[in-house]
């Protein structure tokens, strides 16, 4: 499972990170780090992005 | 930085300011760490909020406070509209500031350092110092150079997208109906009226949420969007909001941008554990409604610190005892969030023809002599269908008017 984050769009505001039920995001400061280790693909930080800068690849 | 606090303090915004400052003001050695290298920067937040609720904890300064206002015009979809006026909440003196949260959020900070505490800032916390299921400290990174830095007790006040109570073992998790999605630009118009707010619903242009309109001075205004996550229909917050502002200011000229998600969840069922509080959105004390949480932050911090300096001075860190902060919550704020959460559920079933309905109802009542919970119970009464929508909150909203 990939997410990846567009970080030209990306407005480090966390809101993916606060829904992610598997702790696969964290917000440092101006980007957000993916473990891909953790990710289960549920697109759930997707849908909630105010920007869309997130696509997630199965 | 010493090695050894009473109390640290996870992320510097209102709320960990305001704990960490209430809880040095009390004689603990505090700090205070911040993982960006400006506080307040970037902001997420359309900096309104009520000045009489500001001014119980601290003195108002011009240097942060960029507009007072008397008036909000509430805009329903078929462009019926109504207004809210400072005089309806029945508080002397109340008006409607708008913040310039930059410099309102270092001012805060600037508190808790007057205080005594130390304030850190390009400083997170990557992890807890966890024995035994206690948290007794926690592993910060200070400028690149890890360290571990203990204390009796630890207030995660680390915002929207926290770790600190995940780390702990409490799942704050949001789910998509429990949050909403947030885009903003500060707007450059001439034509923005700058002596009210404008609040726009419906569920085309805002489904689950709304559109605001927050004059700042100088021909500028807060322009921002919240949609609830589970309700977005495939278009991003980004996407209504560009609509709305190209419809209806073409000129706009865009000085800001701001994303963020606001927790709309009631709060959290536990924010407390052996060494560890939670405060402010990492807490989810946010309004479901509004999605206001500058003045709940505040209040959770001045909690949550005045609590950690009991528990200091008892020599008692335990779960037990800190959910003293918890019960006083529950007490107070707690209700009203949660009580809230009930009627933004209620609201969701709502058509964009109830919204209608609603508005030119309320448009023909003289408004200006009700109280505003008052106002809201006669403009249900008024209306069957719309009351049978609200009957699972009708009794909340009469309980709160009492
Ligand atoms: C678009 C939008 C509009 C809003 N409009 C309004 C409004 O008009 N009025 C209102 O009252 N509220 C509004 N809110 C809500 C309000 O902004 C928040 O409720 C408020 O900022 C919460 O304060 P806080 O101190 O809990 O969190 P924050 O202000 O988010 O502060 C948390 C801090 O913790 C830091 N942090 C996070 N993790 C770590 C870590 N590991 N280590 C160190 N530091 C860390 C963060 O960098 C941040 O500075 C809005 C929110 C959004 C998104
Ligand atoms: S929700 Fe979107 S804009 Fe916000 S931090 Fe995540 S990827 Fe960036
Ligand atoms: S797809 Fe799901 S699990 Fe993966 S990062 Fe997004 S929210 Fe987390």
């Amino acid at each position: 499972m990939t997410v990846i984050i567009n970080r030209n769009k990306c407005g480090y505001c966390g809101a993916c990170v606060a829904v992610c039920p598997t702790m696969a995001l964290d917000l440092k400061e101006v980007w957000i780090d993916v473990d891909e280790s953790l990710c289960n693909g549920c697109s759930t930080c997707k849908k909630v992005c105010p920007i869309g800068a997130i696509e997630v690849q199965r | 930085m010493k090695t050894e606090y009473d109390v640290i303090v996870v992320g510097a915004g209102p709320a960990g300011s305001i704990a960490a400052k209430t809880a040095a003001e009390k004689g603990c050695s505090v700090l205070l760490i911040e993982k960006r290298q400006e506080i307040g920067v970037p902001i997420r937040c359309a900096e309104g909020t009520s000045k009489t609720e500001l001014m119980k904890f601290i003195d108002i300064d011009p240097s942060f406070t960029c507009n007072e206002l008397h008036k909000a015009e509430v805009h329903a979809p078929g462009s019926t509209s109504f207004s809210i006026t400072t005089k309806m909440s029945g508080i002397d003196g109340e008006a409607g500031i708008i913040l310039d949260r930059k410099i309102f959020d270092r001012h805060l900070a600037n508190l808790a350092a007057a205080a005594g505490a130390n304030v850190y800032t390009k400083t997170p916390a990557t992890n807890l110092i966890m024995r035994d299921g206690k948290v007794e400290g926690v592993v910060l990174n200070h400028l690149g150079e890890e360290r571990k830095t203990r204390s009796k007790i630890v207030i995660g006040a680390d915002g929207v997208e926290s770790k600190i109570a995940r780390m702990a073992g409490i799942d704050t998790a949001l789910n998509l109906k429990e949050i909403e999605s947030g885009a903003q630009f500060l707007v450059y118009d001439e034509t923005i009226d700058q002596t009210k707010c404008d609040i726009f619903i419906g569920n085309e242009i805002a489904p689950g949420g709304y559109i605001w309109i927050f004059p700042k001075g100088n021909h500028t205004a807060n322009i921002g969007i919240g949609i609830l996550g589970n309700k977005n229909n495939g278009k991003n917050a980004i996407q209504y909001l560009e609509k709305f502002i190209a419809g209806k200011f073409p000129n706009a000229q865009i000085l800001g941008t701001a994303f963020g998600g606001v927790p709309a969840s009631g709060g959290l069922k536990r924010m407390t554990a052996d060494g560890l509080m939670l405060a402010g959105d990492a807490a989810r004390q946010t309004d479901p409604i509004t999605g206001a949480g500058i003045r709940y932050a505040m209040y959770a911090g001045k909690m949550a610190g005045r609590t950690a300096a009991e528990a200091i001075a008892a020599g008692d860190y335990s779960n037990h005892f800190l959910q003293k902060y918890q019960n006083e919550w529950d007490k107070t704020l707690g209700k009203t969030i949660r009580r809230n959460y009930k009627i933004k559920e209620a609201y969701n079933t709502w058509a964009d023809e109830d919204m209608n309905r609603i508005a030119q109802m309320a448009a023909g009542l003289p408004l200006e002599d009700f109280e505003l919970k008052e106002a809201i119970i006669a403009v249900l009464k008024s209306d069957k269908k719309l009351m049978w929508k609200m009957k699972s909150v009708y009794y909340d909203l009469l309980k709160a008017m009492i």
